[in-house]
């Protein structure tokens, strides 16, 4: 059978040799009608390929649909988005397999780094690809589907390729964080979360943030950077100063490139970033924060069972104004030891964060459609949060009470409006 | 608590009530509420401009002079001349309200990045005119008379409105949606 590279892609013995490979142990129709493989060569990440049509009854036994971005790391998690297979569009796929359709495109790698057994890759049509292998295990249908498989992909172009199939099905930014954080920094900020008690061990962050009670990727992320940025500033201030300012917690981006603020604190911290004991310090003490108030909305009578409520540790302003406030109070000992003490509930809300309070939470300045305070995750609700947390660190039995939420979000209002018109005396 | 965006919609809605009762030649029933719109559109301002002030209260207390904190927190200032801080003034828990015009005359001068607040002019003059009538109806007289028009309440609503709007932009730097 004739293997021939096309114009466009440089010759290279040992993807020939891993075509053959492939060939010789997965039945193509061109095999069988003796056409020539053309081997590609993509113009952007270099990466090799061939197209080629494989009948179902062939290839179902090689697809692996639990593909790794690192084949080499035990520590690597499935890649992949959960498959939805309740999810109407599946449905619709399983019935067009069963009735005999036919599908192309279908992206997958050819290795057998891992489970050499099934050496085809999934990285894009999982959901076909199940729906192939449904059709042909319940009604014995097995029609020819059009592949595009790979081979040699190094970490870079394997990162790309499950993007760059993924956009195709328009999958959420926090299933791009999640690969592109595997990829390019590794499975530490996963290790952190399970360390500090965010994750438990052996779970992942979501791919659907919004779907799932998890923290994402984005916000493991964002908690980390805030941290540090809070405790560069927070050294520069004395105590007298810590209350008269407005504070900008940043919220980290999602999606296909990663954050460049969370990529200078690895940057810059290197690997004494996990190990650093103020921050595994600050982490345990959120995440004590988020069980305590998931616990009183479960468990507490007089609060409706939202799951915005229970999560409320979990939205950006929150996580962004606690964990900005953390690292600012690292200088301030005895106000960091104030925060960390989780806020009192009391008879009128059993929440710790009173996520009722802040939801009905209303400033003079704000739009009547305006949510409350920790719905949203904008600059002016991080900077209230901050404020909130930083009026919580006052003393050691504060709660989160209205007036407590009113002192905060006055102070921001107030001292915005102090360095930008005051005129003294 | 209402807020007040709350007193003006219930100022308007009594508003609408009076040219209703005007029109149908209900003399009482268009008199009482043309009293409680302008009043609500009093109401409203307060707010406003109260909760403007309780911000800056909300502030670390020395960043204010004692007169200014005194003022902002609607609290005395006394002289001390015994115990401890003798010798000294000190804002004390005893309450001193201030005028509403005081007050707004302090957040424009204090916060409003050098500009002044023009008394002559058309907007201050209509609010004065809406403070006289509002207070002929809280410390009514017989030597009064407090005989309202629908043009005093629609007046009332307008300055309130215009008062919030100025003292939002010149502090706040930016004109809220009313």
């Amino acid at each position: 059978m004739q293997i021939l590279f096309d114009s466009g892609a440089k010759h290279n013995p040992n993807v020939e040799t891993e075509v053959n490979q492939f060939l010789a142990e997965v039945k193509t129709r061109e095999q069988e009608s003796n056409s020539p493989i053309i081997i590609y060569q993509d113009g952007k990440k270099g990466s090799y390929y061939i197209k080629c049509t494989i009948p179902a009854k062939v290839v179902c036994n090689f697809l692996d649909l639990n593909a790794r971005l690192d084949p080499t790391n035990d520590a690597s998690y499935r890649a992949n988005r959960e498959l939805l297979l309740k999810h109407h569009t599946y449905l619709r796929m399983r019935t067009d397999a069963e009735e005999g359709r036919e599908f192309h495109d279908l992206i997958v790698e050819y290795s057998k780094v891992y489970n050499p057994g099934k050496p085809l890759k999934v990285w894009g049509g999982q959901h076909r690809s199940k729906a192939i292998q449904e059709a042909l295990e319940v009604k014995d249908v097995s029609r020819d589907h059009g592949f595009r498989v790979y081979f040699g992909l190094g970490k870079e172009q394997r990162t790309d390729l499950a993007l760059v199939s993924n956009t195709n099905i328009s999958v959420s930014n926090d299933l791009f964080d999640r690969q592109l954080e595997e990829t390019l920094v590794g499975t530490q900020l996963r290790e952190w979360c399970v360390r500090v008690g965010l994750l438990n061990q052996g779970e992942d962050f979501p791919d659907q943030a919004s779907r799932s009670e998890r923290i994402s990727v984005q916000l493991a992320r964002t908690f980390l950077v805030n941290f540090f940025r809070g405790e560069a500033e927070g050294a520069k201030l004395d105590e007298r100063e810590l209350d008269r300012h407005v504070y900008e917690p940043y919220l980290c981006q999602s999606g296909a490139f990663l954050d460049p603020e969370y990529e200078e604190v690895i940057r810059r911290l290197g690997k004494g970033l996990w190990d650093n004991p103020q921050l595994i310090q600050s982490g345990k003490a959120f995440a004590l924060l988020h069980q305590t108030q998931r616990d009183a909305v479960e468990k507490g009578k007089d609060i409706e069972k939202r799951k915005g409520f229970k999560n409320k540790a979990l939205t950006a302003s929150v996580l962004t104004g606690w964990s900005f406030v953390a690292g600012l109070l690292q200088s301030h000992p005895q106000r960091l030891n104030n925060l960390f003490q989780i806020p009192k509930a009391t008879r009128e809300f059993p929440d710790p964060l009173n996520a009722k309070g802040m939801s009905t939470f209303h400033h003079d300045e704000d739009e009547a459609t305006y949510r409350g305070l920790g719905t949203r995750s904008s600059m002016k609700d991080r900077q209230r949060m901050a404020q909130v947390f930083l009026a919580k660190s006052t003393s050691p039995d504060t709660c989160l009470d209205k007036g407590l939420l009113n002192k905060a979000v006055s102070q921001v209002r107030a001292i915005r409006s102090w360095k930008s018109g005051y005129s003294p005396l | 608590m209402a807020s007040y965006r709350d007193f003006l919609d219930y100022a308007e809605s009594f508003y609408s009530q009076a040219k209703q009762a005007s029109e149908l030649g209900q003399g009482t029933v268009a008199e009482r509420s043309l009293i409680a719109s302008l009043l609500l559109s009093w109401i409203a301002m307060e707010s406003f401009i109260n909760n403007m002030m309780a911000d800056f209260a909300a502030l670390p207390p020395d960043m204010f002079s004692l007169p200014e904190r005194a003022l902002l927190t609607e609290q005395k200032l006394e002289f001390m001349d015994s115990g401890s801080e003798a010798g000294q003034f000190r804002v004390s828990d005893t309450p001193e309200y201030r005028r509403l015009e005081d007050k707004i005359l302090f957040l424009v001068a204090k916060f409003g990045m050098g500009t002044k607040l023009d008394k002559g002019g058309h907007l201050w003059q209509s609010f004065e005119a809406v403070r006289e009538k509002r207070n002929q109806i809280t410390h009514p007289r017989k030597s009064y008379d407090m005989s309202l028009i629908l043009a005093d309440a629609e007046d009332a609503l307008e300055v309130a409105k215009a008062i919030i709007r100025m003292v939002s932009e010149k502090v706040w730097g930016k004109a809220i949606g009313l």
